[in-house]
């Protein structure tokens, strides 16, 4: 079993398999607009998702990180689910009422790589962002920190370090 | 630390200070907070001149939507003239413009549309379609071989790259028949075409998702004919699919300039991923096809993602790439001129730098060489402004 899966992992290494990076299977993810909509009404945070077509480092998290049960039903079962293709010309509206496009969202909040993840409270505020691949543990301790309102008194390296 | 790497900066780079540009104005006349300006369009073609006249374009919900505007600086010793709205539908968005003999023509997005204009020193011409009815990212260009525009149609599930001749009578302009960019069927998505020509051969170039990711393609047509028979890819691709790039790198939104024969194309590019996306250009060869790909910021700008890249090209082949990146902390306006030996050192434009925002960049050159620049400033709790500077280049 081991030495498939470790095929399967080379095979994605080599790009044998097809890169998408659309947002994860199982995950209720919404347009930009209709999750702050939704988050404002259900008084839920938001996971923002910054993908990108073609991206290898989404593909991985989808696969590798999104695939965890745990992950999933946490996420999708508290937050409202929010993806943005980076390069995107789909317009939205932030809460400000300014219309842009999703790859204008990426230059305002400084989205330098694709995957970024961005953890919000129900208005829109963001609480924490962080770049690039993510394990599944990473995406629970993550949770962790912005549910349990640690964001509000300790940076996330500090948490992080009193966990362990 | 900005006025360092800015010291630093002059230090490194003489060609730099040979810019001097003029004081800034606010192109879009008095607003009030809560209006955001947005200077978007295909090919970023939002501002163009005519003469010494210039126009620039612009979407702002000054009227509580998304509406274009347009003002007129008629000549060199005249200030901009107050904007007059050129869309009349609902919503619309990200206008370009090119500059006609005795006047301009714009075009935009509007309600799902492409709608375009003609603008006169006397007034402005009635609003006409271009295109079908799920069209949008309209570029336009003129040159000597005609007056083209390009933009993306939706063809099924994807966009298409299309584009027309068009005609201008007086106040009235009537497009041709459309004809795509590469005739094969769409795979996947065609968006964001940017249009410019050499010696009277017209280069489109657009983002293509055919490859299941972005890709960057072009086609060149024969001297004087509106036909292209075949494509090329723009953008170098890495030697492998690898997890650090998936299928490709990330490029997106490309923009093209040209003057006489020569013909550069600009475009934002994450293959040095750790620092965000990177401003790259190539330049056109006699054979019209693009060289190697160059990236054009210099090293101060390294750490950070450079955004809205946009190309000019002067009379005398002078290119400039300008783009914004927010190295100081803050974006500003950046640019970078392409000599025999690459690209510059960034030069800092003055008048789109220093504290708020400084963004979105538009550029072209005049007859006599003067690069017009516009750009978007904001500051919290202010309105996003429109701005313009002419900048000479002292040798």
């Amino acid at each position: 079993m081991r030495i498939i899966r470790n095929l399967f992992l080379s095979m994605l290494l080599l790009g044998a398999g097809p890169v998408v990076a659309d947002p994860p299977d199982g995950y209720p993810f919404l347009a930009y607009d209709e999750g702050l909509r939704l988050a404002a009404t259900e008084r839920r945070p938001i996971f923002l998702y910054f993908g990108r077509y073609g991206c290898g480092w989404c593909d991985k998290t989808n696969k590798e990180s999104f695939s965890d049960p745990e992950v999933q039903k946490r996420y999708a079962e508290n937050y409202v689910l929010i993806y943005v293709d980076a390069e995107s010309g789909d317009r939205l509206t932030l809460p400000s009422g300014e219309r842009i496009t999703e790859m204008e969202l990426g230059a305002r909040m400084n989205v330098f790589a694709t995957p970024v993840f961005a953890w919000m409270a129900p208005d829109g505020t963001q609480l924490l962002k962080v770049p690039g691949f993510k394990t599944a543990e990473e995406f629970r301790q993550f949770d962790d920190y912005v549910r349990g309102g640690h964001y509000k008194n300790q940076d996330l390296l500090d948490y992080l370090g009193s966990r362990s | 630390m900005r006025r360092l790497a800015a010291g630093m900066l002059l230090l490194a780079a003489p060609a730099a200070a040979e810019w001097v540009f003029s004081a800034p104005v606010s192109v879009g006349g008095e607003t009030a907070t809560g209006v955001f300006a947005h200077l978007e369009s295909a090919g970023r073609r939002s501002l163009a001149v005519q003469g010494d006249g210039v126009a620039v374009v612009w979407e702002d919900n000054r009227s509580g939507a998304p509406q274009v505007y347009l003002a007129l600086k008629p000549s060199a010793n005249d200030g901009f003239r107050p904007p007059v709205q050129l869309s009349t539908g609902k919503e619309a968005y990200e206008p370009a413009v090119t500059a006609l003999p005795g006047g301009f023509l714009a075009a935009w997005e509007q309600d799902g549309g492409v709608r375009m204009r003609v603008i006169t020193a006397e007034g402005v011409g009635p609003v006409q379609a271009l295109g079908g009815v799920r069209a949008s990212q309209v570029t336009l260009h003129h040159a000597d071989g005609g007056l083209f525009a390009a933009w993306a149609e939706r063809e099924g599930r994807f966009g298409r790259v299309l584009l027309a001749q068009l005609t201008v009578a007086g106040e009235s302009v009537r497009a041709g028949d459309p004809i795509p960019a590469d005739s094969e069927t769409p795979k996947d998505h065609q968006l964001y075409p940017a249009l410019a020509d050499a010696d009277g051969r017209l280069v489109v170039a657009w983002e293509d998702r055919r490859d299941g990711h972005t890709r960057l393609f072009y086609a060149c047509s024969k001297p004087k004919q509106f036909e292209f028979a075949e494509i090329f890819a723009l953008n170098e691709r890495p030697p492998a699919r690898s997890v650090t790039f998936g299928s490709g790198t990330g490029v997106t939104r490309v923009a093209l300039a040209g003057n006489g024969a020569q013909l550069a194309a600009v475009w934002m590019d994450k293959r040095d991923f750790q620092g965000g996306y990177d401003t790259y250009a190539a330049l056109l060869d006699g054979n019209c096809r693009f060289g190697a790909n160059e990236k054009v910021q210099d090293l101060f700008g390294e750490n950070t993602p450079q955004w809205h890249p946009t190309i000019a090209v002067a009379p005398d082949g002078s290119t400039v790439a300008a783009w914004d990146d927010p190295r100081d902390g803050s974006p500003d306006i950046w640019l970078s001129l392409r000599s025999e030996d690459g690209w510059s050192d960034d030069l800092m434009v003055e008048p789109a730098h220093g504290p708020g925002r400084q963004d979105n960049p538009a550029i072209a050159f005049d007859a006599e060489g003067r690069l017009h620049l516009a750009w978007l400033h904001a500051e919290e709790e202010q309105a996003v402004r429109v701005m313009y500077a002419v900048g000479t280049r002292e040798d």
